[in-house]
């Protein structure tokens, strides 16, 4: 118990993956235009992580180290389809609204990272909990995003009117926006940070090893 | 038994069991997700042609309609003209139909919606199906403000204006253009068009055939 | 001709994979502090976009949908865009190693960008024919490239100057990104 409630706590604040890890940035951006958008796929990506963090970490012991990261896609493409399905059969709201970034969800960074770094390693229980952990974590991000965006850009939250309609500013709804105000966020946090006499935050900047690291490096990964 | 192929071997096992599991899936789903799909299409016929009870997919000439149509002036690579569904009432009359467009020339590309038709020519209501244009200007196409325009009006035609509108005629009747989205409203009154095409098409074949 | 111009145009610069549609983040942010590996990078992408594209739009028609198992898309796509890097790279090391050397190093990076597999989803989804899948896909991979060499352009300038310490690294990228993006917002409308 008390270690599934340190995984929850590290994914959602100690690790969280938008705001600390930087992982994940395509739906981060793209799929934030509302507050509901945002909680929508937050959610879905949860589910699609604590299906694959599950599976993986019971079939841990049978992957064999070299063909791993394909078996892993494998595992996540499979579960990705799954949710689609159930989405189309049972949300069709959702699945019109966020479209293309469900498929894409397969190659959200953050699952396959969870996957090497967590899953592989651990037992069911503790797995299913980082992927809970890591998944809301990243709804938390998006859905904070997504409420800027609604908020500033359409003048609403959760399509209740906050501003008046003339006073929105309707680049934070479109592309642009969803650059400017995640960077202020990350402005935020590295001010935080820096109260904390912490540096600050580089994310995958640079050499992308980040990102590497984390979404698995097939070749290196296959060959060894 | 050499470890790449035992290693090969339980990546095929895991990619087949996948793809089985998949296959299962996708068949309990079956069912519902073609059920949506058609409240889907339900829903948007009831928002335009709201005096009918039950919508059929009509089987028409797809190519001699689109030839009709641009006999008049409007080319295919301006609007396609999708699916028709056929409005009955209770006692299985037809009362109008539901003309799915599509106009390609819109800000953000194609705009996808619905026009019903009454039998009378009257157009009964404008729904849109995928709209993606520029949010604050072009987007405002998507609301009751503009769509309602069109509602319980015959006509032929419909032009846009920027000025005050006139009052509609059986020739023509006139739609205020959306400030800043000249494009989107052009578009949107082109695919109306179309739509009233069709339905002269449809209608007039009906009668030449009795 | 006409319409696969459109096609082209549409999705370098109106639809910009990066810019616009958000697909690609990763590299575009990560590989893009210097002009030199930012050139290096769009060109791996064009080159391996384009092969995808034209894969998975013969495997789609030609195996997928005779047998009726278009919902396996996602799963067959993403194997084959892994299977074609490793395969890229084995050819580019034996049979053109200088290529090899320019473009090596980004290619396993590629395998998770999002930008391959949402171009060879979009084009299935809009129903494209095999030329126009390779078209469509060129172009994308072409708008990619030109947004990551501009993106590396500007960081390359503002290395030196004085920024507010909060927006220093990330931040003040995605603000540059977001202005490269209002510029690009300009190209609608031109199609």
């Amino acid at each position: 118990m008390k270690r599934a409630l340190e995984r929850l706590y590290n994914g959602i604040i100690k690790e969280n993956p938008t705001f600390v890890l930087m992982l994940g940035m395509c739906p981060t951006l793209a799929t934030t235009t509302s507050l509901m958008n945002g909680i929508g796929m937050g959610l879905t990506t949860t589910l699609v992580l604590v299906l694959s963090n599950v599976v993986i970490a019971a079939l841990r012991n049978l992957i064999p180290n070299g063909v791993r990261v394909p078996a892993y896609i494998v595992i996540v493409a499979t579960m990705v389809t799954i949710v689609q399905f159930l989405l189309e059969a049972y949300l069709p709201s959702i699945n019109d609204a966020l479209g293309i970034y469900i498929p894409l969800i397969v190659v959200n960074c953050i699952i396959l990272g969870r996957a090497e770094s967590y899953a592989s390693k651990n037992p069911v229980i503790p797995s299913l909990f980082d992927g809970l952990g890591m998944g809301l974590g990243f709804t938390v991000a998006l859905s904070l995003l997504g409420a800027f965006r609604e908020l500033l850009g359409a003048g609403t939250v959760l399509g209740y009117r906050i501003i008046p309609e003339d006073f929105s500013i309707s680049i934070f709804v479109l592309a642009p926006g969803a650059f400017f105000v995640l960077a202020c966020l990350v402005a935020v946090q590295n001010k935080i940070r820096a109260a904390k006499g912490k540096k600050p935050q580089e994310g995958c900047n640079g050499d992308c090893s980040g990102c590497t690291n984390r979404c698995g490096n097939p070749k290196e990964e296959v060959e060894a | 038994m050499p470890k790449f192929l035992k290693d090969a071997l339980i990546l095929c096992a895991i990619t087949i069991s996948s793809g089985l599991l998949l296959g299962l899936i996708y068949e309990v789903t079956k069912a519902p997700r073609a059920e949506q799909e058609i409240r889907k299409q339900q829903e948007a016929c009831e928002a335009v042609l709201a005096s009918a009870d039950t919508y059929t997919e009509l089987d028409y000439d797809a190519a001699a309609a689109a030839s009709y149509i641009e006999g008049a002036g409007i080319t295919p690579s301006e609007v396609t003209v999708g699916s028709v569904m056929e409005g009955k009432d209770a006692a299985g009359m037809t009362v109008g139909y539901v003309i799915t467009v599509t106009p390609s020339e819109g800000y953000g590309g194609d705009i996808e919606f619905t026009v019903g038709i009454l039998n009378d020519g009257t157009v009964s209501g404008v729904s849109i199906l995928s709209i993606g244009e520029t949010p604050g200007l072009g987007m405002k196409a998507d609301t009751a403000d503009f769509l309602g325009q069109f509602a319980n009006i015959k006509t032929k035609k419909f032009v846009h204006t920027k000025t005050e509108k006139g009052e509609p005629t059986e020739e023509l009747a006139e739609i205020d253009a959306i400030s800043g989205a000249t494009i989107t409203t052009k578009a949107m009154v082109k695919g109306v068009n179309a739509a009233l095409l069709c339905f002269d098409y449809l209608t007039g074949k009906e009668d030449s055939a009795e | 001709m006409k319409e696969l111009l459109l096609i082209a145009v549409g999705s370098a610069l109106v639809n910009n994979v990066v810019l616009s549609q958000f697909l690609g983040l990763c590299p575009f942010l990560g590989v893009s502090k210097k002009t030199s590996t930012a050139a290096g990078m769009g060109a791996a992408v064009i080159f391996v976009i384009t092969i995808a594209s034209a894969c998975t739009s013969l495997i789609y028609t030609g195996i997928l949908v005779p047998l009726d198992l278009t919902y396996l898309q996602t799963i067959v796509f993403i194997l084959v865009i892994a299977a074609l890097v490793q395969f890229v790279e084995m050819v580019l090391k034996k049979m053109v190693p200088s290529l090899y050397r320019a473009l090596g190093v980004y290619l396993p990076l590629i395998t998770t960008n999002c930008a391959v597999l949402g171009v060879a989803i979009l084009n299935v989804q809009k129903e494209y024919t095999l030329l126009k899948s390779v078209v469509n896909g060129l172009g994308t991979a072409v708008g990619f490239t030109i947004a990551i060499v501009i993106l590396a352009g500007i960081r390359e300038r503002i290395e030196y100057n004085d920024i507010a310490p909060s927006f220093k690294g990330m931040p003040i990228v995605l603000v540059t990104a977001g202005l490269m993006a209002i510029a690009f917002m300009g190209f609608a409308g031109v199609i």
